[in-house]
């Protein structure tokens, strides 16, 4: 995807992620998390959850791809805000949507840079509303 | 988030969030707003440095009794040209006593 082709709006293709326990380990695992919840059931449970859940990163992970399956190998994220509103745990299906809202060229910094701005947003599979996040791509790097 | 294990054979340290002298037993992450300001490479060494930016008054949530720390982390190479900026909000806190 070429910066002259993003076109504002547009929506980004929905994906779709089913969580098993093993997942939320996995990417807690491999990123340092070794927080008990998302690995301990009992410990969540203890603590008002009713299993496991997914960490920050994994999130982040997430939206990342989603971000640059959209707009292939040449982009790179530049920014990610997310905010947990909700947790996705073990069993879960996580659903993104996400849509272009910007497109707009920074002369601030020694070069130009070619930027777009994206909302997405992670929900379950009741469509509760997890984790709404901002991205930004550069895609200044030409295909 | 810091290395569980260091082939030193040191401690593992706790994040710095977790290290600031508060009552709350339990973390969970509020928010976490991330800028990479230019691509870590090939032969690149990192370092960051890890601050603790505010902490809220106490607040009650649905989750029990506690307090949102802000923290900040600049990731930065040898020469001190910094790669990335983390801004992140944990909420600690003494969970609800169950109903």
């Amino acid at each position: 995807m070429k910066w002259d082709e993003v076109t504002v709006p547009c929506d980004l293709p929905e994906t779709v992620d089913e969580i098993s326990y093993e997942r939320v380990v996995m990417n807690a695992g491999t990123t340092w998390d070794y927080i008990p919840w998302h690995f301990d059931p009992g410990y969540a449970r203890s603590h008002g959850h009713p299993t496991i859940f997914v960490n920050t990163m994994h999130l982040g992970g997430f939206i990342d791809r989603m971000a640059t399956d959209w707009a292939g190998p040449y982009s790179r994220v530049v920014r990610r805000k997310v905010t947990l509103q909700g947790s996705i745990y073990a069993g879960d299906s996580m659903v993104g949507r996400g849509r272009v809202i910007d497109k707009r060229r920074e002369t601030s910094g020694a070069a130009p840079r070619f930027l777009v701005d994206l909302e997405i947003a992670i929900y379950n599979q009741r469509d509760e509303l997890c984790c709404p996040a901002e991205v930004t791509l550069d895609l200044s790097t030409p295909a | 988030m810091p290395p569980p294990w260091v082939p030193t054979g040191e401690p593992p340290t706790a994040s710095i969030a977790v290290r600031v002298p508060l009552p709350g037993t339990a973390i969970i992450n509020a928010s976490n707003d991330v800028e990479y300001l230019s691509p870590v490479l090939e032969g690149d060494r990192l370092s960051v440095v890890e601050e603790v930016v505010s902490v809220s008054p106490e607040k009650t949530t649905r989750l029990g009794v506690g307090h949102f720390i802000e923290t900040l982390e600049t990731y930065s190479r040898d020469d001190g040209s910094p790669v990335a900026i983390s801004r992140n909000s944990l909420f600690r806190y003494t969970p609800a006593a169950k109903s």
